[in-house]
């Protein structure tokens, strides 16, 4: 049964695999190849975010918080201090890590709204410094970030970019799974469940939640720090808290305690906006629309919902 | 040496004493049962000895070693395992899952090693799933091995939480009332079954009060009751209520609500019956009903254990009840006092003075 689990497990990281691999055949321009690569690095931020609330049940409202803290942390050591830009993201990572693991201690003790309004806090926080430190960061215009360089080569093109983001999309998601597959899987979906049985069957519930928060943290910070080099460019405003309620949309969108739920729920909301210009100016109204019909609709979000479908499909012939 | 030890431990919920200094030992390898009524403070002393509640006074050790101001799952680390009153499954799991979370405290697994998925982690996952299979089928659950734990009937659940405790290893097992809330309906457990899916299989309520739809006309009120049957069957079941209670046949076209309490009886017994129960169960069907009318629905609750239905009655109207009855259960506060036949009950001494007034 293991063995089986094991190879559904790969087969769903092979298709991911074989829909990276693909993907170009149909990427007209360097148009769609933006959008793909704004796909795979909001998908990488959603599978973090994944990890603290479809399988640990705990919310976050301030994760793009950490995406900015990422994405500064790059740009400032690399543009400021002439960092060499891998060094500068793992320093900005490492960071945000240790951030998290402070801030985590306390918050991760609160439950519910309580704790959706101290991560909000925390975002806006965050997203406030931002914008002022302005000797650092460049305030509310924004600053440009030199481009990503590998063993000195520099990483420019969107089709470049584009395999760097696919593979490490592929590698998040790996980790991901192989995360929730092992006991400390086990432990945060336990807690989700019922956080009391989990204690007194040895699990030490604030741990593994502060451990989750962290990584899904990292998540968020390495995708941040990509997203500033490839874009070469970065302001306040994927620092909001509109930006950190977008993680979420996708999030529950796609799928809770669903990991690739959490790829099709980024893949389909970063492209929407896109392909419905007309709507952009209420981009938060379709994003508010498409939280609440699927709150209604599909609770479990899309990816799990058609599993469900599928496999009721194949029962009855 | 004792495996736990407790002097004198209390606990207190804002002034009101829940457990007062109580002290005892639990020896290795034998059973200790607590007993006592609702409300007596069972959960409460297993939620001191899991370390959810912190004791206001006393101290606790196990094998020798003090257990206080810990955490519950520095407990269950200690040896203290525990099953709940109340479910508390992981029900976003498999029954699988659910045991080899149970194993949490014997896996040794570093970050690095689940987020690489070592060949070493992996054999170590398949060794714990074999294990937590094996006390599935010691639950008597190997059937569940791969259902959902959502979609698990009420007393697989009460097993798979032992089976999960087990799977810890612990030194001390707490059973908080393993055995409680299981309703058996046929050989089916239909403990969480909710009431259409109770009427499906046959158990049928008439409730206190009538509770009759009293716009609607009498042959509407009893087509309701076949609501969950096909319509030839209505149909027969139709003639048999008409011919049981002939008062309602004549009054077939008047609404409910214009009907005599001893009718409206009738009538929420008929409707009722159109849903072919089994198991009829009658709450204070003579409460409100002239002497001579309570008689009628006697005659008739004979009548139908004649035909073979079975019936439980609830009455304050111990002596008709008793009467008719082939058992009988005496209730007082939530627990069952006095059984026997109807006979013996009405020939009980206690029973005729408090509830017959001899």
């Amino acid at each position: 049964m293991l063995e089986r689990l094991a190879s559904s497990r790969n087969a769903g990281l092979a298709a991911l695999a074989a829909v990276v691999a693909l993907l170009p055949l149909a990427l007209v321009n360097n148009y769609y190849y933006d959008i793909a690569i704004l796909v795979g690095l909001n998908a990488i931020v959603c599978v973090g975010l994944n990890l603290l609330i479809g399988y640990a049940g705990q919310i976050s409202l301030g994760h793009a918080g950490f995406f900015g803290l990422g994405a500064y942390g790059s740009a400032i050591l690399t543009a400021r201090y002439g960092w060499p830009p891998l060094a500068a993201l793992l320093a900005a990572t490492l960071a945000v890590a240790l951030l998290a693991l402070a801030i985590g201690r306390p918050i991760l003790r609160l439950r519910g709204h309580y704790l959706a309004m101290a991560t909000l806090g925390m975002g806006v926080i965050i997203s406030i410094v931002i914008a002022t430190e302005d000797r650092y960061t460049g305030g509310p215009d924004g600053m440009s970030v030199p481009p990503l360089t590998l063993a000195g080569v520099a990483l420019t093109g969107e089709r470049l970019w584009y395999w760097v983001v696919g593979v490490l999309l592929v590698l998040a998601v790996w980790l991901a799974r192989n995360l929730i597959d092992s006991p400390h899987g086990r432990a945060l979906r336990a807690l989700h469940g019922s956080e009391v049985a989990a204690e007194v069957g040895g699990i030490d519930s604030a741990r593994h939640k502060v451990r989750v928060f962290v990584i899904s943290a990292v998540y968020a910070a390495v995708a941040g720090s990509l997203a500033a080099h490839y874009a070469g460019f970065i302001t306040p405003a994927k620092v909001t808290f509109f930006h950190s309620i977008e993680l979420v949309t996708m999030v529950v969108f796609g799928g809770m305690a669903s990991t690739f739920g959490a790829v099709v729920g980024a893949a389909v909301l970063t492209t929407l906006p896109q392909a419905l210009t007309v709507f952009r100016e209420y981009e938060m109204v379709v994003f508010g629309a498409v939280m609440m019909l699927t709150m209604i609709f599909m609770p479990k979000g899309l990816v799990p919902t058609l599993a469900a479908l599928a496999a009721r499909r194949g029962k009855s012939p | 040496m004792s495996l736990l030890r407790a002097e004198g431990l209390s606990k207190e919920f804002g002034g009101v004493r829940a457990i007062e200094a109580l002290d005892f030992e639990i020896q290795p390898g034998t059973v200790f049962s607590i007993i006592g009524p609702n409300g007596a403070g069972k959960t409460t002393l297993l939620n001191l000895l899991t370390g959810i509640y912190r004791p206001s006074a006393g101290r606790m050790w196990l094998e020798g070693r003090p257990l206080a101001g810990h955490a519950p799952h520095l407990f269950a680390a200690a040896g203290i395992g525990r099953t709940f009153q109340n479910l508390q499954i992981f029900f976003n799991m498999s029954a699988l899952e659910n045991v080899m979370a149970g194993r949490h405290l014997h896996e040794r697994c570093g970050l690095a090693a689940a987020l690489l998925r070592t060949p070493r982690l992996a054999r170590a996952e398949r060794a714990c799933s074999d294990r937590a299979a094996e006390l599935l089928a010691f639950v008597g659950l190997a059937a569940y091995e791969r259902s959902a734990a959502e979609a698990m009937p009420y007393g697989a659940l009460k097993r798979l939480e032992i089976a999960r405790a087990l799977a810890a290893e612990p030194r001390l097992l707490l059973l908080d009332e393993p055995a409680a809330g299981r309703i058996e309906f046929c050989g089916e457990d239909v403990t969480a079954a909710p009431p259409e899916a109770r009427v499906r299989r046959g158990m049928v309520q008439v409730p206190e009060g009538r509770q009759v739809f009293g716009p609607l006309s009498v042959v509407d009120n009893l087509r309701l009751g076949a609501y969950r049957r096909g319509r030839a069957e209505s149909v027969a079941s139709l003639e048999r209520v008409y011919a049981m209670f002939p008062d309602l046949a004549e009054r077939r076209a008047q609404p409910a609500g214009t009907l005599s309490g001893g009718q409206q009886q009738m009538l929420a017994m008929g409707r009722a019956l159109m849903a072919r129960p089994r198991l009829l169960l009658l709450d204070e069907p003579s409460m409100g009903l002239a002497p001579r009318l309570v008689a009628g629905i006697f005659a008739c609750i004979q009548a139908l254990r004649d035909a073979d239905l079975a019936l439980l009655l609830v009455e304050q109207n111990a002596r008709s009840a008793l009467a008719i009855a082939d058992r009988g259960y005496v209730l007082e506060t939530g627990s069952i006092v006095l059984a026997g036949t109807g006979a013996e009950l009405l020939a009980d001494e206690g029973v005729r003075t408090a509830y017959l007034g001899l």
